[in-house]
């Protein structure tokens, strides 16, 4: 099982430097540099070019992709041009919000949208299934953007329930424990505001499940109807065993490996649904933080938060393919 | 081939989607007003006043003249993603299927790559730092969605390379573009449209991300997104700046997935009771 | 017509009801709205410690038939009407509580396919455990040891280790082995055989026949046993049924249907067996294809294709003797 696991670390690697090397490619093909951007527009030549040599850009090109891939592995992911700090600190404070924005939302679509699927799957051709294809088809085709609108113009606009932005209202705080606010607050057992942590979440979380809500239901749903059909089935029937036992055991476990499958596939949506939703609430997040980088051309920020993201994804797909290896036996096994 | 014709499935999404063809391509002659011209004395009316019929925006402009733009915009840039993406994609599936060796693992490291990013998040590095214009939005859309089509037809051009070799006496000299027109695109037609229809669907949903983003074509043309982006600040006022354009967005992104959905069962070979 | 009971050996004790019993069995499914019959008026019986073959090339309706006396299908999938008893109690009328009861423990049935048929996900110990779970009341400790007794008296030399592995880990022929030993858990009266060895290798399908007859013997189990290997049934069977698109053509002792063959069907069955040669004749095909269901008429299915066939055989034919124990659906029989 380790001669697995470390035979997909192992291929990640390439992936790996592919990808810096494309990040590294855009950043340095773009028009214009740091000189560019940072100095006035009646800056002279010899300003330009020691702007330039201040940040390494009249070096050869291997060279700067050898100090953008040391960098990189120091976490050094260079200072911000607007705000002259280092990218680095600037993600790490609003990492947590978006990672805890992403978690509840994950954790809300996975709630609802399995029970939905084997609901649906158990009642085939029923109305309830035809009910839950409704709900999921509708899901995936709404624009995550509309919908939190949506959600707010009805929520807080018309019913002053939930608010429309922000993580925390104004003057609650929480202490800085692990940055991540809901644990914080129950960790500080603060629970007025562990209370508007969760009323701040429920909506940007709610938009953000939707679409895949939608798309693991489905997968749930199809999932459990072959499960159902394997011939192994036949034979836990042939046992004597009753169908509650059967779907218990023998078929929710089957159909759990596609589940898994889907919603492994659907982090990659998670991250970047995240980035809207997180413009949509002025949620203080890296997604709110990549729209402000990019509309004032801050190219070091803008990188930063991408190779994050992507980082962030190629890790979670990886730790998805070794939890596969320990769920199902057929990756491991060989002929006795 | 028999296709059920009369499934709820094909007749929504049909009639969902001739309808917003039918407006992008006729709309123009429907509406007097010109999408782009602001009249500030009738900014913010509300649907069916004044000949509006979906009322004003902020700088007074005609939304349901918008909304027609915005549906040329989002129709005709998903249809050249889907086919630029559906043209790469066979083509470096096949290459790549036949000649295996050191080609193929280099391309398929490549495409792993590729999809080591997630969705938008390249399309949004692209128009971020090679800036915003048509031919860019189109190269953020496609760089990511020819690998589907890759990996079908890849697959299938690797059966069919061996079975190029047991053939290769019959087949006259014809080599890779033969094997290609008489074997590869026909096994391959039917899943290649299913995952175009997707694959439109979601192209659609990603321009439209980008134009609320800002990020799309630049911000002279009316865009479904940009108008949503831009009727977020007037929501309580004037609610409809924003929630029409979410609305043409779902339903021909609805359209779509209903239509690939149905494209899917009939494709389906259906699994027969078995008799003995 | 005649109940069938062992041609061969003196009477058993009286009264004792055979394990299986039927009589006009027929079988229907349900295809939507149409109801379509499979399996038309099939009489036989399986006595206590009989390993019976039913015989038949696919499309026969010879697996329905299993599927019929475990009820594996629901009655809207599968439909049974006529008689169908075991010991003596109608199967048709048990609730499906009792059915379970049944199912895994006093019946009991093995699969033809070994790598689909156990789920992959689990041990194969704990699948054995699990029919265990249902029928006895023994504890886990108990259960443990037995499954370790069964294993080995399949032949595995370290039962331990096999109960622990899971059934990607096992050769066919191993999963095979495995799927008998869980059929045999509870101590069954019939075990059900659904062609267990046309997925394995020659060489494997002897061992595995070798253990259900070693195992039969021992705990005087009666066998049905489904199969179209006609070598296979030659060496094992007591009593053979001959099944052809849903009719029984011929049923009778082993030695009379397949050494003497009364109906021509079960004679150009033989013609056809890889290793059997009438006359050191040369193997021949059977011409024709078997009609499908929804062909079927009341007379003879097989007179399009019988070289004996005439006027009269395409009226309903009913069974005739040939002799005690041995009946034919036939009315030009061979001699």
């Amino acid at each position: 099982m380790l001669h697995l696991i470390t035979t997909r670390l192992l291929g990640a690697i390439p992936v790996l430097l592919l990808v810096t090397l494309a990040i590294f490619g855009l950043l340095r093909l773009a028009p214009g540099d740091a000189a560019d951007l940072l100095l006035p527009e009646d800056a002279t030549e010899e300003q330009m070019a020691d702007m330039r040599e201040a940040w390494g850009l009249d070096r050869p090109i291997w060279v700067q992709y050898g100090q953008f891939l040391t960098n990189l592995a120091r976490f050094d992911l260079g200072e911000s041009y607007r705000y002259r700090a280092p990218v680095f600190d600037l993600i790490g404070e609003r990492l947590p919000a978006t990672l805890e924005l992403s978690f509840y939302a994950l954790l809300l679509a996975v709630v609802v949208a399995i029970p939905l699927g084997v609901l649906a799957a158990l009642n085939k051709g029923k109305t309830i299934d035809a009910a839950v294809s409704v709900v999921a088809v509708s899901g995936v085709s709404a624009p995550s953007f509309w919908v939190g609108i949506l959600l707010v113009l009805f929520f807080s606009g018309y019913l002053h329930l939930f608010p429309s932005s922000g993580q925390l209202p104004y003057g609650v705080t929480v202490p800085d424990i692990t940055g991540f606010v809901t644990l914080d607050a129950l960790l500080s057992a603060s629970w007025d505001a562990l209370f508007q942590a969760f009323r701040y979440l429920a909506l940007p979380a709610l938009t953000l499940a939707l679409a895949m809500i939608g798309i693991i239901s489905r997968i749930t749903r199809a999932s459990v109807i072959d499960a159902g059909q394997e011939e192994h089935v036949f034979t836990a029937v042939a046992k004597g065993m009753s169908r509650r036992s059967i779907v218990r055991r023998h078929l929710l476990p089957n159909a759990a490996i596609p589940v898994v499958t889907i919603i492994g596939l659907e982090l990659g949506a998670l991250i970047s649904g995240s980035i809207i939703v997180e413009v949509v609430f002025s949620w203080p997040g890296i997604g709110t933080l990549l729209f402000q980088a990019i509309s004032v051309r801050d190219m070091p920020l803008t990188t930063g938060i991408v190779a994050t993201y992507t980082l962030l994804f190629i890790v979670l797909n990886l730790l998805i393919d070794i939890f596969y290896v320990f769920i199902d036996p057929r990756l491991r096994g060989s002929k006795a | 081939m028999k296709f059920d014709l009369l499934n709820l499935k094909f007749l929504l999404g049909a009639l969902l989607l001739g309808f917003v063809l039918f407006l992008a391509l006729f709309g123009a002659w429907l509406t007097p007003f010109d999408p782009n011209r602001q009249d500030l004395m009738a900014s913010l009316l509300p649907p069916l006043t004044e000949g509006h019929i979906l009322g004003t925006d902020h700088l007074g402009r005609d939304i349901f003249a918008r909304m027609i733009s915005g549906a040329k915009v989002s129709l005709a840039i998903a249809a050249s993603v889907v086919l630029i993406s559906g043209v790469v994609g066979v083509l470096v599936g096949a290459l790549s299927g036949y000649l295996r060796g050191t080609p193929d693992l280099v391309t398929q490291k490549i495409v792993e790559s590729f999809w080591a990013f997630p969705p938008i998040l390249l399309a949004i590095a692209i128009l971020a730092f090679f800036g915003q214009s048509l031919t860019n939005v189109i190269l953020a859309l496609t760089i990511q969605r020819w690998i589907p089509y890759s990996r079908i037809t890849r697959a299938q051009a690797m059966v069919l390379r061996s079975l190029a070799y047991v053939e290769a006496s019959k087949v006259m000299g014809g080599g890779l573009a033969w094997i290609m027109r008489h074997h590869i695109l026909p096994n391959l037609m039917a899943s290649a449209i299913i995952v175009a229809t997707f694959s439109m669907a979601t192209a659609i949903l990603a321009e439209a991300s980008l134009s609320f983003l800002g990020l799309g074509v630049p911000p002279q043309i009316a865009t479904w997104g940009g108008m949503l982006a831009e009727g977020r600040s007037y929501i309580t006022r004037a609610w409809w700046i924003a929630v029409i354009p979410g609305l043409g967005i779902f339903i021909t992104v609805l359209a779509l997935n209903l239509l690939g959905d149905w494209l899917r069962d009939q494709f389906d070979p259906k699994k027969n009771l078995n008799l003995t | 017509m005649t109940p069938q009971t062992a041609s061969a050996g003196p009477a058993p004790a009286a009264a004792e009801p055979p394990v299986i019993s039927a009589r006009n069995l027929s079988l229907f499914v349900r295809d939507g709205r149409k109801r379509i019959r499979i399996v038309s008026d099939v009489s036989f019986d399986i006595a206590r410690g009989e390993f019976f073959a039913l015989v038949g090339e696919s499309g026969s309706g010879k697996t329905m038939i299993a599927r019929a006396i475990m009820r594996l299908l629901p009655q809207r999938m599968l439909e049974i009407e006529g008689e169908l008893s075991f010991s003596g109690t109608r199967l048709t009328d048990l609730s499906e509580a009792r059915m379970r009861t049944l199912r895994g423990g006093a019946i009991s049935m093995i699969f033809q396919e070994p790598m689909t048929s156990l789920d992959p996900l689990m041990p194969i110990g704990r699948q054995i455990e699990e029919t265990m779970e249902v029928h006895s009341d023994l504890g886990h400790r108990a259960r443990m040891e037995r499954i370790e007794q069964l294993l080995s008296d399949v032949r595995f030399a370290d039962p331990a280790k096999i109960a622990r592995m899971y059934p990607n880990e096992l050769s066919g022929g191993m999963r095979q082995r495995a799927m008998i030993a869980m059929a045999l858990a509870n101590n069954p009266r019939l075990l059900i055989a659904d062609e267990p060895t046309t997925a394995l290798d020659v060489t494997i399908q002897r061992e595995v026949m070798e253990i259900i007859q070693r195992l039969r013997e021992r705990h005087d189990l009666s066998v049905l046993f489904i199969s179209h290997d006609l070598s296979l049934v030659h060496q094992y069977a007591d009593r053979v049924g001959v099944l052809y698109a849903g009719v029984l053509m011929e049923c009778g002792g082993e030695a009379d249907v397949i050494g003497r063959s009364a109906h021509p069907y079960t004679a150009a069955l033989l013609n056809c067996a890889p290793r059997r040669r009438v006359n050191g004749a040369r193997r021949q095909g059977i011409p024709g294809t078997v009609p499908s269901p929804l062909e079927w008429d009341d007379g003879c299915r097989f007179r399009d294709r019988c070289q004996f066939a005439d006027a009269k055989c395409a009226a309903a034919i009913p069974v005739s003797d040939r002799a005690p124990g041995w009946s034919a659906r036939c009315v030009r029989p061979l001699s």
